[in-house]
């Protein structure tokens, strides 16, 4: 009897313990807002992240007024900066560059996959992390196309598809949907559950699309006259709720 | 007998002989064709920046919403949407009913381009300026701090064009180049220019 008490009081120990710790991590998540695939600033871990020229500069934010940390030298031609969990995700028209933020004063390179110069904003999640290239004019002469790495050995990134398209610009991830934005070609859903094979699903035509937002529940699009909603709760349909034009 | 091989090396060494000098040139290569000289520049229609030297360029203040002019990056946040107006600063709206979002206000912020939140404070850039902005209260945003010179350091080394805070009203055009020692950028008039210029693509 008193064996079972006892698992009984750790059991309901750790699970307090890990219910807070999410809590927490949940409170700091939420306190921050979310950007587009196309910043070049990002906050993560109480601290500011901004993708310079050829430089990465870190505040410590903790307090609300920034503090400069570091100033850590990166590649000519950096465009965009993407966050997720410990690691930033870093767009140039070189390469995309990926850090570590487990000392979040302290980036450390990782892994990066080299490419032909272009445009080209990046998102990512635990395995694998999406690219657009837009090669035209002042980006470069790569092939237009989502390009999808396996990042699953972060200090070497390989390629595993790349879905030509044409146009594209910024893009967004929910589950294993990204949303591709192809300014007047529309927006395309693009199938990723199987990475090696990426699958157009559908495009929407409705306005001119240039970055979109996932967030709960919604795709928030930043299209050339305005601002467009979705529902986006079905991924497999979504449906424009509203618009704000200039 | 004899004579066969003998001939076989004669024809070989000739053959040698003649893929070799195949690649010599028999007659002296003419000089290349001097570049032709660039045209001269013409005229065109473009933009000349309108400069402030006045502090006041750099103030941040709330102000009254109004129509987007250039629409640039959004950022999220809670029921809100914010969305920079490149060069001008921060347009709000209220997304709490997502079939009518609203425009609720404005956010005066020359030179902006970028923008970060973290619980009341927006992280933003003046300029080349990283600032910190009390976003509170809506009605009276405050400038808490304000580290100049934060970035775009390395452009002018690279890139062709220095990075724009406050762009040409329209792409594909020429506008006269920047120059920082008159001041800050606070818009652009349009202007009869020389073509041998900046080019915004």
């Amino acid at each position: 009897m008193r064996f079972k008490q006892f698992v009984i009081v750790i059991f309901l120990f750790v699970v307090i313990v890990s219910c807070e710790k999410n809590g927490g991590a949940a409170a700091e998540a939420s306190s921050t807002g979310k950007g587009g695939s196309m910043a070049r600033f990002t906050i993560a871990a109480n601290h500011l992240y901004l993708a310079d020229y050829n430089a990465l500069e870190v505040y410590d934010i903790s307090g609300g007024n920034a503090t400069k940390k570091a100033s850590v030298p990166l590649d000519w031609g950096v465009e965009t900066i993407f966050p997720y969990k410990d690691k930033l995700f870093i767009g140039s028209t070189n390469g995309m560059f990926i850090y570590s933020i487990a000392d979040p004063a302290n980036p450390v390179k990782l892994g990066s996959a080299q490419h032909v110069r272009s445009c080209d904003p990046v998102v990512a999640d635990e395995k694998y992390s999406y690219v657009t290239l837009r090669g035209s004019g002042q980006c470069g002469a790569a092939q237009d196309g989502l390009y999808i790495y396996d990042i699953k050995d972060v200090l070497r990134p390989k390629q595993l598809s790349l879905l030509p398209l044409q146009s594209p610009y910024g893009l967004g991830l929910v589950d294993s949907v990204v949303f591709v934005c192809r300014a007047d070609k529309g927006l395309t859903a693009v199938n990723v559950k199987d990475p090696v094979n990426p699958k157009e699903m559908y495009t929407v035509k409705d306005a001119n699309f240039l970055d979109v937002i996932p967030i709960d529940q919604l795709l928030i699009c930043y299209v050339l006259d305005g601002i467009l909603l979705y529902d986006a709760s079905d991924l497999k349909k979504i449906v424009k709720l509203g618009n704000l034009n200039y | 007998m004899n004579v066969l091989p003998n001939m076989k090396h004669l024809i070989y060494f000739l053959s040698a002989t003649i893929l070799l000098t195949s690649c010599w040139k028999w007659r002296p290569t003419p000089e290349p064709e001097p570049l032709p000289p660039l045209p001269p520049p013409i005229k065109v229609l473009g933009y000349v920046p309108v400069y402030s030297t006045d502090p006041a360029a750099y103030a941040i203040t709330a102000d009254t919403p109004r129509a987007m002019k250039y629409p640039g990056k959004i950022y999220v946040k809670d029921n809100l949407i914010f969305q920079n107006d490149q060069g001008f600063g921060i347009h709000v709206f209220d997304k709490t009913i997502p079939s009518s979002p609203k425009n609720i206000g404005f956010i005066k912020l020359k030179g902006n381009q970028e923008m970060s939140i973290k619980g009341n404070y927006l992280y933003a850039n003046s300029y080349a300026d990283l600032v910190v902005v009390d976003i509170t209260d809506w009605l009276h945003v405050k400038e808490v701090q304000r580290i100049k010179g934060a970035f775009f350091q390395g452009n002018s080394a690279y890139a062709k064009n220095p990075y724009l805070f406050v762009p040409p009203p329209e792409r594909s055009v020429y506008y006269q180049c920047i120059d920082d020692n008159k001041g800050v950028v606070i818009g652009w008039k349009p202007d009869s220019i020389y073509n041998n210029t900046c080019y915004y693509y």
